[in-house]
């Protein structure tokens, strides 16, 4: 695969996205064992850049439906505020994460060209989960 | 002195990399922003030899204007002409080739049309509205633009999407610089925008000749601006600035006043489709300016006849330029072939509408201020198999000239060979092409010099070929070039004119990037130009050379960018080292603190000048004159 990378650089993106993929659904993954303590994670996404972490890794999978999800990653938190089974929602949008503190446990998302990560130490302390240290950063 | 200060950088960085490894999401996060770099979707490695400044990077440097980037450009130097304007390839008296250099952003090439690029107009204007940069070198692809150039720079703007943001940011440097600048970037919907200002008074390391003192000074206020939805994009740029002139024209280097004053303004709507596999524009620009020249002694002087000449000491040029470009670019694709054809063209036009040297004005004679350029152009990748793929491009220009002007016709051809493996790939191409002289020497031609006949076109033939070897945290490269050049434009003092001899340039570029990891890399290159007469040897060439060693690192909340470039160059008597550093510091993810220095050593290549006064036949000098000036700077960017 990989010494074909030039010539699908050269056609397509498809190889670059799929690493892309990877990365991201590496993140969650990390984030989502911290937040959820489940061996499988039932994922429910409704923000299409993040529709392409499926079926990477065998721990993150689809959600049939909101109701049915562990974790919510969402640009629209508004939304999935009153689910009764009470998913970790995350926000994949700066502006709605700020709005919506009260829902969202986190956010990852693109600002000033860097991806970054938030957690909500207000929510994670209602959930009472303690963040490793290396997350400590990411706490706000 | 200098190899101690760098063993130190070297001892600091590399020691500072083993010791803080960075944690696991947080490297993860650095691998996701490289790979997600916007320029993984914007890069063609089959259109040349590719570097590229990533976002992360370009945050890294925190590059305040596109002349840093052009000084780092293997084989050339950066230089600024008699007016203390852009001009990497000044030489006193001798046209400056408009086919070496050209510059873009996004899809719009920055064009003025009298002098054929914008590096005089956009080279030191600032650069916070840009994401990434590419830099293709060498035989230049048929799908890179209109007319063709030896070194493309794509400058490619913020995306909204990835910015989503309000942030101001503002920094003051040496000698009384001033910038300050705000964007508001964002996705509403299906909707994105950007919109950028920025007011950046520029003050200039005065030069002093005998007792006067020579400016550089600019104060340029830039404003871009676009808007985005389902794959329709609308761009608008506006400047407007004055810039002091330095030297002038004046015979005996002694100017009293000299600047110019202008005012730009672009716009233009661009079409891409979902798969980008059909794209179409059309832009339009427009700038006037306004320059006012006037020495001490004599400015110049004007033949009225055989017998008699008339001398001034002010000049004043007035003119308004225009430009615009379309361009229509379908790409078919199969499994195995990409086949990409367009059709482009581009109008160029300028009226000067005052042009007074002392009490005479002078009026366009050859009644010439139009250019009308035609372009087809097609090219072809084919993957033989897994390892293999050859390239074709082809295009035809038709430049129409107005007034006493002849119309060119230029072809253009490259053929290319790539070849990838695990670890190795190599990439060559024999290009021919042809480069029509600028709008500016062809009008001087006709109006200063009286030629009755224009220069004819260049022609250039080039071999080039790059092996690359990769390794998980290791590329190395070896690039080889080869280039013949025909009938050279030239000015012998009475008009521009062809040579009659062939030149021969020989480039030789190493380069290694070593990444400890996505967020600590080191960058050396080294590379050698030499360009001799055909039929001469290498051993008689003029011969420059120079190489660079760069650091990006990343140490907790510190970013650190290190660089220090090396030059020789023929016409300088001292060698230039060029010491750069930027240190960053995140306070906060809406407060970034950071300190610059640009040749903090005060060493980096100088450039000399030379005025020759025909009416008492002296040669009056200026030697030593830094193009890029020992500055610090100190800046913030907020947002909120």
């Amino acid at each position: 695969m990989k010494n074909l990378l030039i010539f699908i650089l050269l056609f397509s993106n498809s190889f670059a996205n799929n690493q892309i993929a990877v990365l991201k659904t590496k993140i969650i993954k990390d984030i989502a064992n911290i937040l959820i303590k489940k061996k499988i994670i039932k994922v429910y996404v409704s923000d299409p850049d993040f529709y392409d972490i499926f079926h990477i890794n065998k721990h993150i999978v689809k959600a049939d439906g909101p109701t049915q999800a562990n974790l919510i990653l969402t640009n629209n938190s508004l939304k999935y505020a009153k689910l009764k089974n009470k998913p970790c929602i995350i926000s994949t949008n700066y502006q709605d994460y700020k709005n919506h503190t009260s829902i969202d446990i986190g956010a990852f998302f693109w600002q000033k060209g860097r991806p970054n990560i938030i957690l909500n130490e207000k929510m994670l302390k209602q959930k009472h989960i303690t963040l490793p240290k290396q997350y400590d950063q990411y706490a706000e | 002195m200098i190899v101690k200060i760098f063993l130190y950088f070297i001892l600091v960085f590399v020691s500072a990399d083993m010791v803080f490894a960075s944690d696991n999401i947080n490297n993860l996060l650095n691998e996701y922003a490289q790979k997600a770099d916007l320029s993984n979707q914007t890069k063609m490695e089959s259109a040349g030899f590719l570097i590229v400044y990533t976002r992360q990077d370009l945050d890294k440097m925190k590059i305040k204007s596109l002349k840093e980037i052009i000084e780092k450009i293997p084989f050339i130097r950066y230089n600024e002409d008699n007016a203390g304007l852009t001009s990497p390839f000044y030489s006193p008296y001798q046209p400056a080739p408009s086919d070496t250099i050209r510059v873009y952003i996004n899809d719009r090439e920055l064009v003025t049309p009298f002098n054929g690029n914008a590096l005089k107009l956009f080279g030191q204007m600032s650069m916070d509205f840009i994401d990434h940069i590419e830099i293709y070198m060498g035989t230049p692809s048929q799908t890179l633009g209109i007319q063709p150039a030896w070194i493309t720079i794509k400058c490619y703007t913020k995306d909204p999407k990835r910015e989503e943001t309000n942030l101001i940011g503002t920094s003051a440097g040496s000698y009384g610089t001033k910038d300050i600048y705000a964007y508001s970037a964002k996705k509403v919907n299906n909707l994105s925008y950007l919109a950028y200002l920025n007011n950046r008074d520029l003050k200039r390391e005065k030069i002093y000749h005998n007792s006067d003192a020579l400016s550089k000074n600019k104060n340029i206020t830039n404003f871009y601006g676009q808007i985005e939805k389902n794959g329709l994009r609308v761009e608008m740029q506006a400047s407007k600035g004055s810039m002091d002139n330095f030297m002038g024209s004046s015979y005996n280097i002694d100017p009293k006043s000299v600047y110019t004053d202008f005012d730009y303004f672009y716009t233009g709507i661009y079409y891409t489709n979902s798969d980008k596999t059909l794209k179409a524009y059309i832009n339009f620009s427009q700038d006037n300016t306004k320059h006012y020249d006037s020495s001490k002694s004599i400015l110049g002087m004007l033949a009225l006849s055989a017998y008699s000449v008339y001398t001034y000491s002010d000049s004043q040029t007035s003119m308004k330029e225009q430009s615009s470009d379309a361009q229509v670019y379908k790409i078919l694709k199969t499994d195995k072939n990409r086949f990409t054809f367009g059709v482009q063209n581009r109008y160029k036009h300028f009226k000067i509408d005052n042009m007074r040297f002392g009490n005479i004005y002078i009026q366009n004679s050859a009644h010439y201020n139009k250019e009308y350029i035609l372009s087809l152009f097609a090219e072809n990748n084919y993957l033989i198999n897994k390892s293999n793929m050859i390239t074709l491009s082809a295009k035809v220009n038709r430049n129409i000239e107005n007034g006493e002007v002849k119309d060119y016709k230029t072809y253009s051809s490259r053929i290319g060979y790539i070849y990838n493996n695990k670890n190795w790939t190599s990439k060559t191409f024999i290009f021919i092409g042809e480069f029509v002289p600028s709008m500016k020497i062809l009008f001087t031609n006709r109006v200063f010099y009286h030629q009755s006949k224009d220069p004819s076109k260049d022609k250039q033939m080039a071999f080039a070929t790059k092996l690359i070897h990769k390794s998980k945290n290791n590329t190395t490269s070896l690039l080889y070039g080869h280039t013949i050049v025909k009938d050279q434009v030239y000015f012998d003092g009475l008009g521009y004119k062809n040579l009659k001899d062939n030149y021969i340039a020989d480039t030789l570029s190493f380069r290694n990037t070593y990444s400890f990891n996505a967020l600590n890399r080191i960058i050396f290159n080294a590379w050698i130009d030499g360009t001799y007469k055909q039929g001469n040897s290498f051993e008689n060439a003029k011969k420059y050379y120079g190489g660079a060693i760069s650091f990006f690192n990343t140490i907790k909340k510190f970013d650190f960018y290190n660089s220090l470039l090396f030059k020789h160059w023929q016409s300088v008597n001292k060698d230039g080292w060029n010491l750069n550093s930027t240190v960053t510091y995140r306070y906060s993810r809406n407060l970034t603190l950071y300190v610059k220095g640009e040749n903090i050593l005060n060493k980096a290549l100088k450039s000399n000048y030379y005025v020759v006064n025909p009416l008492n036949r002296t040669i009056n000098y200026l030697k030593n004159v830094n193009s890029i000036d020992r500055r610090f700077w100190i800046g913030l960017e907020y947002q909120f």
